[in-house]
């Protein structure tokens, strides 16, 4: 009995394949050519063909026969041609509108033969310095030329001043003018809206006007209509003027008589318009609290440019203590002393600093090395 | 019994009543307070404090303090509000803030930690090895905690680490935290609908444009600038913001700037966080419901000719828009 019945039809499998196999298939062409019936049908069904069509028909009158022009095939993967179709696209009205600098389109090289035939000077690198480097596209913006003024953002007030007469000058300006409005009877509807910065000319014109303080209340000497006018016309957005340097500004606040800062800021409307206005010249945001505690100019100056002195520290604590700086076994640091200190102390640190550049290693840090692995291995840890 | 309780009330009324008839002047002169007493004939003219300390301690307001309402994100004050002293002037407590900051981290701990005890580890009970004979120590089963692979005894199993606080001790303390950055001037409010608003040049390509992270990374360098331009970013020690509701632009530029601050929504913001960050900004919005959430010490329930005390007013306009 045999193992595997139908033995008889096994064995003559590769018979029944042979014929059908790749390398002894007649070719396409050749079994078309043979074909008796294919170029009478193509006459004979030309005109179905122009029926269904509706005129000239697409593709070769007997697809069976005759073949298509083989296209142009690309090795490249499907994402880079359609890369290649982008570019023949007009660049989007958004982008043109935009005053942003994006990143140009993906486009493909040319190859070295081409590129040969266009500039014959070039020879292709054959080092990694030899390329051209490009930077990722996440420092894009960190890049010169890509951030522009567009892009900046320019609140309320224009940089912080950190200069003390600065500020008292503008403190000044700021006061004349809300008083001048005061004045005016202007105050109430004007006090929240946004005054014009103004220029270096209208600064000094503000400036002039003299205030006489009496008892908290103040008395203006000047030419008020001009300030009022100026202020209460319709904001225009310019640029902010530049501001008065540091030293310019030390010798305009010495000239003046300090009793000016004595003038009381009882007012909501008082305090509210200066912590405004002083915020947008010279870029202090006077606190709620701050202007509440505030009843003159002298105290808004106080509060505002003296900065809130720190806690002193345990060593300089220390330091003005007497009895730890007599004992001989006693010294103070300021902070911890490290293995550095100890060999700054006894002269060593330069030898080891200099042996170590010597050698390329590290002063400080590991450079970023992992641990010595070797003692894990050879101790069994790892 | 009852007679007699009676009869101690009226003795108390005429108690009372003998000590009303009193002249005034008399119970001053054995009466004394704790507190020292500054001399009344005195009355001279204070000098004019010159430290900021000393003009800040000088400052007692009794009803309201002022509070300026600025847009965003330009911050140009726009209006002025008063807010009552029990919502915005408290005194510092660190008692409460200390009690309040316990009690949020123990109710946001997770508690899942759980390890399994020898009955709980997956296997046989068989016997190891003879209880005699190997010359070994006597075993038991696999699970016993002395084996590696074995039950772990008291390990951590899942548990809720919640805390109690009062609610009144709780909601002043919210207050407090509040009056706290109020005072230091690190609270700023601004206007309702508090959102970034994004350069127009930006807005046209942003959607469709900018990809592979150029859009991030445009938000975090504007952002940046925004922050550094307000003073607010991180060298003024971080910034929180805390709107209504999740503000799309606001919340994606903070995303890219971890370092320079935080933004929230009203929900997720707790005591500790408003006391994390160099800087608050807040909605008006935000403020005023946060108060009116966390003001149960001065709110009474009890119903009195039909009408409840209700807490001081939150927040009047004063000037501005």
């Amino acid at each position: 009995m045999p193992r595997i019945p139908r033995v008889r039809g096994l064995s003559s499998l590769q018979a029944t394949i042979a014929p059908s196999c790749a390398a002894n298939r007649t070719p396409f062409a050749a079994r078309a050519a043979l074909s008796t019936s294919a170029r009478v049908q193509g006459k004979n069904t030309e005109w179905i063909r122009g029926k269904l069509w509706k005129g000239e028909a697409p593709g070769p009158a007997d697809p069976y026969t005759q073949r298509m022009e083989p296209e142009e095939v690309s090795n490249l993967p499907a994402e880079a041609r359609e890369v290649q179709s982008y570019a023949e696209y007009p660049t989007p009205e958004a982008v043109e509108q935009s005053r942003l600098v994006l990143p140009p389109r993906r486009t493909e090289a040319v190859t070295e033969k081409e590129l040969q035939s266009l500039d014959p000077s070039y020879v292709p690198a054959t080092e990694l310095s030899g390329l051209e480097q490009i930077k990722p596209l996440q420092t894009w913006w960190q890049q010169p030329g890509h951030w522009g003024q567009e892009s900046e953002f320019r609140g309320f007030a224009a940089g912080k001043v950190e200069d003390k007469s600065v500020v008292e000058l503008y403190l000044r300006r700021a006061v004349i003018e809300t008083l001048a409005l005061q004045e005016a009877g202007l105050l109430n509807e004007w006090a929240a809206k946004k005054w014009p910065a103004g220029e270096r000319a209208e600064l000094d014109q503000t400036l002039a006007v003299e205030i006489v303080v009496q008892d908290g209340k103040a008395t203006l000497k000047g030419d008020l209509s001009a300030i009022t006018g100026r202020l209460t016309s319709e904001v225009e957005e310019t640029e902010l003027a530049e501001r008065v340097s540091a030293d310019e500004a030390q010798e305009i606040v010495k000239a003046w008589d300090a009793s000016w800062k004595e003038v009381a800021l009882n007012d909501h409307y008082l305090k509210f318009a200066i912590r405004k206005r002083v915020y947008q010249l010279t870029g202090r945001l006077i606190p709620d609290s701050k202007l509440g505690a505030a009843r003159t100019a002298q105290h808004l100056l106080t509060l505002t440019v003296n900065p809130a002195k720190r806690g002193k520290k345990l060593a300089e604590v220390l330091e003005t203590q007497s009895n730890l700086s007599a004992l001989s076994n006693v010294k103070v640091h300021s902070r911890k002393v490290g293995p550095i200190d100890k060999e700054i102390a006894i002269g060593r640190w330069k030898v080891i600093e200099e042996e170590l550049s010597k050698r390329g290693l590290p002063v400080t840090g590991t450079a970023g090395l992992a641990k010595n692995k070797e003692r894990d291995w050879l101790s069994g840890r790892a | 019994m009852a007679g007699k309780g009676i009869g101690c009330l009226a003795e108390a009324m005429a108690a009372l009543r003998v000590s009303a008839t009193k002249p005034a002047t008399i119970s001053r002169t054995f009466t004394r307070t704790m507190a020292t007493e500054a001399s009344v004939g005195e009355s001279k003219k204070p000098a004019t404090p010159a430290t900021p300390q000393a003009i800040l301690e000088s400052w007692n307001p009794i009803s309201t303090v002022p509070l300026t309402i600025h847009t965003f994100p330009s911050l140009e004050p726009t209006s002025l509000e008063q807010w009552s002293v029990n919502h915005l002037y408290l005194p510092l407590r660190r008692d409460l803030l200390h009690l309040a900051v316990v009690y949020e981290g123990d109710n946001t701990r997770q508690g899942t930690a759980s390890t399994k005890t020898r009955y709980e580890v997956h296997g046989s009970h068989r016997k190891m090895r003879p209880q005699k004979g190997t010359g070994r120590a006597r075993m038991g089963t696999k699970q016993s905690p002395i084996n590696r692979g074995g039950g772990k005894t008291f390990g951590p199993q899942p548990r809720n680490f919640g805390t109690n606080l009062n609610r009144k001790v709780y909601d002043k303390a919210w207050r407090t935290a509040l009056s706290y950055r109020y005072r230091k001037g690190d609270l700023i409010v601004c206007e309702d609908g508090m959102d970034l608003v994004l350069p127009t040049d930006f807005e046209l390509v942003a959607g469709k444009y900018m990809k592979d992270g150029l859009r991030e990374t445009y938000l975090k360098r504007y952002m940046r600038g925004v922050l550094s331009n307000l003073g607010l970013g991180r060298a003024g020690g971080r910034t929180l913001f805390v709107t209504g509701d999740r503000r799309e632009a606001l919340f994606e530029a903070m995303g890219q700037v971890p370092k320079d601050g935080r933004v929230l929504d009203l929900e997720d913001v707790d005591v500790k966080d408003l006391l994390e960050t160099g800087k608050v900004v807040l909605e008006r919005s935000v403020l005023k419901e946060l108060i009116e959430q966390h003001q149960s010490d001065l709110v009474s329930k009890v119903v009195m000719q039909g009408l409840v005390k209700g807490g001081p007013i939150v927040g009047t306009k004063i000037l501005g828009v």
